[in-house]
């Protein structure tokens, strides 16, 4: 397009610039008092980005909570139901996106709308179920948990991706005598992997942010680091930097892990969603 | 359609998509099935988990318990609403105006655009607890900044008149990236070509945006707002469970915080499954209405 006038350039970053110190206060705010002690939280506005770090919070929730135990649950349970419903959900969409079949679009459209049932309906129900099948408290329980909201997502993803790869190709391998599952492996998982990886992506990410089932179906044994959040923050509300810490403990691999993954998620989004 | 096979197959080939779907139907429906007929269960009986005793069919005593002897369903249903329409409005338009720059070439863009996106990444949770301590009337960021303009001690959390404004910021903050990603995803998918003919034949920058970019644009903004809707409507739970547990008072119990905490802290299952099955209710109609009126007529 033709060059842009001065003042739009002005008002442009202007407006950029804005909203990013609105993004980027809060999580410096989270960053600057995980380092501080109790009696620096209190020292008023002037002094919130200026004072002597210690590490004394990080000390304090490690020794009085089992904050690695916690962490170690959320990334099993993340990576475990990342990878079952990775499985699953690309055989189904595979199924939806390969074959012809009475019911196929019903079927999708049951699976998507999946996305859309309010985890609460299911909350209470899937607690009743599980203390009668002695799942509760434990990482299987949660990964089943999880698994069941990732697979809509993955099939709705995975079944535009193997859309757009044309058959072709495994019709081509297939005429030359390798199965359909040889096709598959050697044809089209290849082609798929950075849309596979897109996918999984979003799904760990959710999976280790989810808060709701956690709460409901964990005690201690399988307890994830996301309950345990809100218990550092007593009724007088002076904990802030033990919040701060832990909070840290729980954002900052899933933030270092989306930088290094950023490529692959915008993508993967635009591939998919949009383009169905 | 491409990369479909039409051809009639043996039989044992035709059911070959069944074994692939079976696994994923297997799980969706042992999580979405059971829970109904459970919900439905629960919903027509008398389940107070403290007071066993009590059992038995009551469909019309729950109904008119939770419809319409206290008014607690409707201002619930009230407070979703202000808040599902404020902040998919407020996340739409800003995300489109961010989008519409970051369109645009500068020095620096791909730099600074993965920190634009950081919030959506963060733990719901987490997010509530930094919009808390940010809030806090004795010692948060915001209520220092308001005493420097002569404000002393303002909770924002604690005054029924703001606690769900505040809600409403620590939404936007998180969710406005997303809806970002998805309008710069789509402007990108446009083909320029439109927009320089019109450009020749003398359009304004506004005209253009507003009569070419946002019309084609459609599909990504109804999928956009579609998925914030349903998301804003189930999911902000975490948030407020932080924040304010829907206090002070009930100002900012939405209908999924009501109902958790019908059935989780006051123990009465049937009225927490009513209210639950309600939002299942609202939200099959508000997609379906929403659907139709953004889409227009389909065409396949």
């Amino acid at each position: 397009m033709a060059p842009k006038s001065r003042l739009y350039w002005i008002v442009c970053y202007f407006i950029l610039a804005l909203y990013g110190v609105f993004t980027l206060l809060p999580i410096a705010y989270l960053v600057v008092s995980s380092f501080k002690t109790q009696l620096q939280i209190y020292a008023g506005v002037s002094s919130t980005f200026w004072f002597t770090p210690t590490l004394e919070s990080y000390r304090f929730i490690f020794e009085t909570k089992p904050i690695l135990h916690m962490l170690m649950n959320t990334l099993i349970v993340s990576v475990g139901s990342t990878v079952f419903s990775l499985v699953f959900g690309t055989i189904a969409a595979y199924a939806l996106a390969r074959y012809r079949f009475r019911g196929r679009d019903d079927l999708a459209f049951y699976i998507l709308s999946i996305r859309m049932f309010p985890p609460i309906v299911a909350a209470l129900p899937i607690f009743m179920i599980f203390n009668n099948l002695n799942l509760l408290d434990s990482k299987i329980g949660l990964i089943i948990a999880y698994t069941s909201f990732n697979l809509p997502f993955v099939v709705w993803m995975m079944t535009g991706f193997i859309k757009a790869v044309p058959v072709q190709l495994e019709e081509a391998a297939m005429v030359d005598g390798q199965s359909q599952l040889g096709a598959i492996r050697d044809i089209l998982l290849p082609v798929l992997r950075p849309s596979i990886l897109a996918v999984a992506i979003f799904c760990i990410i959710f999976s280790w942010n989810e808060f709701l089932f956690a709460l409901i179906l964990t005690k201690s044994q399988a307890k994830t680091l996301p309950v345990a959040i809100p218990e550092f923050i007593t009724w007088t509300e002076v904990g802030w930097n033990y919040v701060a810490a832990a909070g840290m403990v729980l954002v900052m691999p899933v933030l270092i892990f989306s930088f290094l993954a950023q490529r692959y998620m915008v993508r993967g989004m635009s591939m998919g969603a949009i383009k169905d | 359609m491409s990369g479909e096979q039409v051809y009639r197959a043996p039989l044992h080939r035709r059911l070959r998509p069944l074994y692939f779907l079976s696994p994923t139907l297997l799980i969706l429906l042992s999580v979405t099935l059971f829970p109904l007929i459970y919900s439905l269960y629960l919903a027509t009986h008398t389940v107070i988990l403290t007071n066993p005793m009590l059992s038995g069919w009551s469909l019309q005593d729950n109904l008119r318990e939770v419809f319409l002897e206290s008014p607690e369903y409707w201002e619930s249903f009230a407070t979703t609403l202000i808040l599902v329409v404020t902040v998919v409005s407020i996340e739409f338009v800003l995300g489109l105006m961010l989008a519409y720059f970051f369109y645009n070439n500068f020095t620096g863009r791909d730099f600074i655009f993965p920190f634009f996106l950081m919030p959506m990444m963060l733990t719901p949770v987490v997010v509530g607890t930094i919009w808390r301590f940010l809030f806090n009337g004795e010692f948060g960021l915001i209520a220092g900044l308001l005493k420097a303009m002569g404000v002393v001690n303002y909770s924002i959390l604690n005054e029924p008149s703001t606690a769900l404004v505040g809600i409403i910021i620590a939404d936007v903050w998180q969710w406005t990236p997303f809806m970002l990603l998805l309008m710069l995803a789509g402007m990108r998918a446009l083909p320029t070509s439109p927009f320089e003919a019109a450009q020749v034949d003398g359009a304004s920058r506004f005209q253009i945006f507003r009569d070419i970019m946002l019309p084609m644009m459609k599909p990504v903004i109804v999928i956009a707002v579609l998925i914030r809707m349903i998301d804003a409507f189930n999911r902000t739970f975490d948030t407020i469970y932080i924040m304010t547990n829907g206090g002070p008072g009930r100002v900012t119990e939405t209908l999924a915080v009501m109902a958790f905490r019908s059935s989780f802290e006051y123990f009465f299952m049937h009225q927490g499954a009513i209210v639950a099955l309600s939002m299942l209710v609202i939200i099959i109609i508000m997609t379906k209405v929403l659907g139709r009126f953004m889409a227009g007529p389909r065409e396949d």
